[in-house]
């Protein structure tokens, strides 16, 4: 698709400048999500097709969606990206994405995209918002003025949801940018017809767009940036020209802008974040916020995650082996796809309901706005650790799930915070771990179920707390990086924007269940029904899983679980942590689980599934967004090392405890 | 000693004369539209102390007092500009 185009047009514009739905508008339903080759920011392609000019013949033209950034510094990954993609690939088009509403801003990275040299257009976006102002903007003059030329468009307008919801608002469409998309394309595909490639000294050949070059810096010719370069990003000398470009900016919307009466978006942003971000109303709301989030993402989810699992493991396992067996197939044939696939598949979606509907919450806290103004109210617990406020999103989902919680730390624009949030998000105990202390507190502690719960998920935050401590002292030291956060105007989302950022976040996870944890049930169920020649065996301890899990128990002595049976659950729980419970369950008799487990082992056992390495489809995610399998296995030894140490102080102080009366 | 955006009340405005620190900050502020002669308003500070919320350029911006510290503001510009204070 993208790579048999004609032509390339870039997005590029600040965060939160209209730029995705731009995007989604332009490209409809063509549009392939993938990486930046070496990083893990989110890569969007998509293509329209246009008509030859004189012809009947079809042209594709590839969009390409550039992060969205304040500047072309090489500060961040996403500027680097931007930058060296425009300076690399030379785009046929950029269309440079303005807020009409944050003007000033907006437009030095206009400044910066002019100097690479580019054809290029400026869409400036949120004309109704600041029409509804009574703001006056002269496009003829600021098109003059800046050499480029520029169309005003209101990316929600058209027949989204969004425009008629906000049309019932009372906003009132604008007539000036009405059709501004389908001008935009216009103009756009005009550009590319003639082919204009560097019309930097020929101003003639596009109306509107010659260079006018007023600021001149040399820093800004067009030159690739080296990504080394963000390691040493204190030796770059500043940018004189910032104030210049500035001053040049403010002498074009003094000339073209006329600021209306009305202030309707500040005054409601004003409003809202009087609740929102008070003095004394801020966190217990957030707080609150957090709760309902949580309460519903479980019970809710959790009402699918039942029925699925019913349906996986009753209705769809009792299908397919009725299936089978009329059919005469291999009993072994049978048990592999009951047993193994579809339990394993089936037990890594039912997860998938709460996934999606914490991501449902969290993209439109994101969408919304309110996600900036979290971080804002808790960046100065996260300072006392040496992190960010911006940390705290991640954390907290690490408590669904480490999935979506370690891809969610993207969001931190310092690596070395990103980096550490990351490493310590699986000691948040995920709800897959869930099972497991059901399954002991329920055996050995029913009298104590709250008090034991508090206990792992404080011991949980508590280990995580430290790690970050420790680890921005040593392996992810650097200079902490300044805070400075845009804290947007509230906006409602684009509906179809919404529901597409969800689906990209859930979809990756249910690829990943029908792909990993398919082909690692198919190995355990086989690991544990035969042995080393390949023969299925009547008792699992001499299967391949038992003769290796009595050959390793030994290192698990210490712990209390020198059982071959403990050991391999724990092997298991790499695969998925729900699988612990499975594998305890097939595995004992009941009889062999209450001699074998005391409670002091249980409590140890307990200790080390939360704090131990997480599960695979969480260890892959970490590898991928480390983008390091050295980073992702140090994490994971250190996890495990880090729940040996706790699990064997809480199996000796047991001990300890139980044989002086104090416990049992 | 020089006034710091650090040491203005919420609900004032102030204008910048300078910008100390390192390169990184300096170029983020810098880009970000908070240049000598600009006018900023002291929005509030979060319910912890820290950051700050301010009003720069039509847009709000959050830095952290150790970052406004740097900035440095036109002697006896700081003054109440009558906004609510939250």
């Amino acid at each position: 698709m993208a790579d048999l185009a004609k032509y390339t047009i870039a997005l590029a514009g600040n965060p939160n400048c209209g730029k995705t739905t731009l995007f989604n508008r332009l490209t409809k339903s063509n549009q392939k999500v993938g990486n930046w080759a070496g990083v893990t920011i989110e890569k969007k392609v998509g293509s329209y097709i246009k008509t030859k000019p004189g012809t009947q013949d079809k042209e594709t033209v590839s969009v390409v969606d550039l992060p969205g950034i304040y500047s072309l510094t090489p500060y961040s990954e996403e500027e680097i990206i931007a930058r060296n993609f425009i300076v690399d690939e030379n785009p046929d088009l950029i269309i440079d994405i303005v807020d009409a509403s944050n003007l000033e801003r907006n437009l030095y990275l206009t400044f910066q995209l002019k100097k690479l040299g580019c054809p290029m257009i400026v869409a400036l976006n949120m004309i109704d918002e600041v029409e509804q102002n009574g703001t006056m903007i002269d496009f003829r003059k600021m098109s003059e003025m800046l050499g480029l030329p520029v169309i005003p468009i209101s990316a929600i307008e058209g027949k989204s949801f969004s425009a008629k919801a906000a049309k019932l608002m009372g906003c009132k469409s604008s007539k000036a940018a009405e059709g501004g998309v389908e001008r935009l394309i216009e103009k756009a595909n005009d550009i590319l017809n003639h082919s204009y490639k560097y019309f930097k000294d020929d101003s003639e050949a596009i109306p509107a767009s010659g260079p006018k070059e007023t600021v001149s810096s040399e820093s800004f010719e067009k030159k690739k940036f080296d990504p080394t370069l963000l390691k040493h990003a204190d030796d770059i000398d500043y940018d004189e020209h910032s104030a210049e470009i500035y001053a040049e900016i403010e002498k074009i919307t003094a000339a073209t802008v006329r600021e209306g009466e009305k202030h309707v978006q500040r005054e409601r942003t004003q409003k809202i974040d009087g609740l929102l971000t008070n003095k004394w109303l801020g966190i217990p709301i957030f707080l609150a916020v957090m709760f309902v989030v949580f309460e519903l993402s479980f019970t809710a989810g959790g009402l699918f995650t039942d029925l699925i699992d019913v349906f996986f493991n009753e209705y769809l396992a009792g299908v397919v082996g009725e299936w089978f067996t009329e059919a005469g197939t291999a009993a072994w044939m049978t048990d592999l796809v009951v047993s193994g696939i579809i339990a394993g598949v089936g037990g890594v979606l039912t997860f998938v309901p709460q996934i999606a509907i914490l991501f449902m919450f969290l993209t439109l806290m994101e969408d919304t706005g309110y996600m900036s103004r979290v971080a804002f109210l808790l960046d100065r617990v996260f300072v006392k650790i040496g992190l960010s406020g911006k940390s705290f999103i991640p954390l907290i989902l690490g408590f669904g799930c480490s999935v979506p919680a370690v891809m969610a730390a993207r969001t931190l624009d310092n690596e070395m915070d990103r980096k550490t949030t990351i490493f310590i998000t699986p000691f948040m105990s995920c709800g897959a771990r869930l099972p497991i202390y059901a399954l002991f507190v329920g055996a050995f502690f029913s009298a104590y179920y709250g008090l034991i719960m508090l206990f792992l998920y404080v011991l949980g935050i508590l280990v995580a707390i430290g790690s970050a401590w420790l680890l921005k002292k040593t392996i992810f030291k650097g200079p902490s990086s300044p805070f400075i956060m845009e804290l947007p105007p509230y906006r409602f989302p684009d509906l179809y924007t919404y529901i597409k950022h969800i689906w990209e976040k859930t979809r990756g996870f249910v690829i990943r269940a029908g792909t990993i944890i398919f082909l690692a049930s198919v190995l355990i169920w086989f690991l544990q029904g035969y042995d080393f020649s390949f023969s299925a065996v009547e008792n699992s301890a001499d299967s391949i899983l038992g003769v290796a899990g009595t050959a390793v128990a030994p290192i698990f002595e210490p712990l209390g679980f020198g059982d071959w049976r403990m050991t391999m659950s724990l092997f298991t729980g790499f695969i998925a942590k729900e699988a612990v419970v499975s594998t305890i369950e097939i595995l004992y008799t009941p009889e062999d689980f209450e001699t074998l487990f005391t409670p002091v082992i249980a409590l140890a056992f307990m200790v080390f599934t939360l704090l131990y390495l997480p599960c695979m489809a969480a260890f892959a995610t970490i590898k991928r967004e480390f983008n390091s399998w050295k980073l992702a296995i140090l994490a994971a030894a250190y996890q495990t090392v880090i729940a040996y140490i706790i699990a064997f102080i809480v199996y000796r102080v047991g001990l300890f405890a139980a044989g002086s009366g104090v416990l049992g | 000693m020089a006034n710091t955006l650090n040491q203005v009340k919420p609900g004032c405005s102030c204008k910048v004369v300078n910008i100390g620190g390192n390169n990184i900050l300096k170029n983020r502020l810098l880009y970000m539209g908070v240049t000598p002669g600009t006018v900023i308003e002291v929005v509030k500070v979060a319910p912890l102390g820290d950051p700050m919320e301010l009003k720069i350029r039509n847009y709000t911006l959050s830095i952290r007092k150790k970052e406004a510290a740097d900035i440095f503001i036109e002697d006896g510009s700081a003054n109440n500009t009558g906004s609510e204070v939250i």
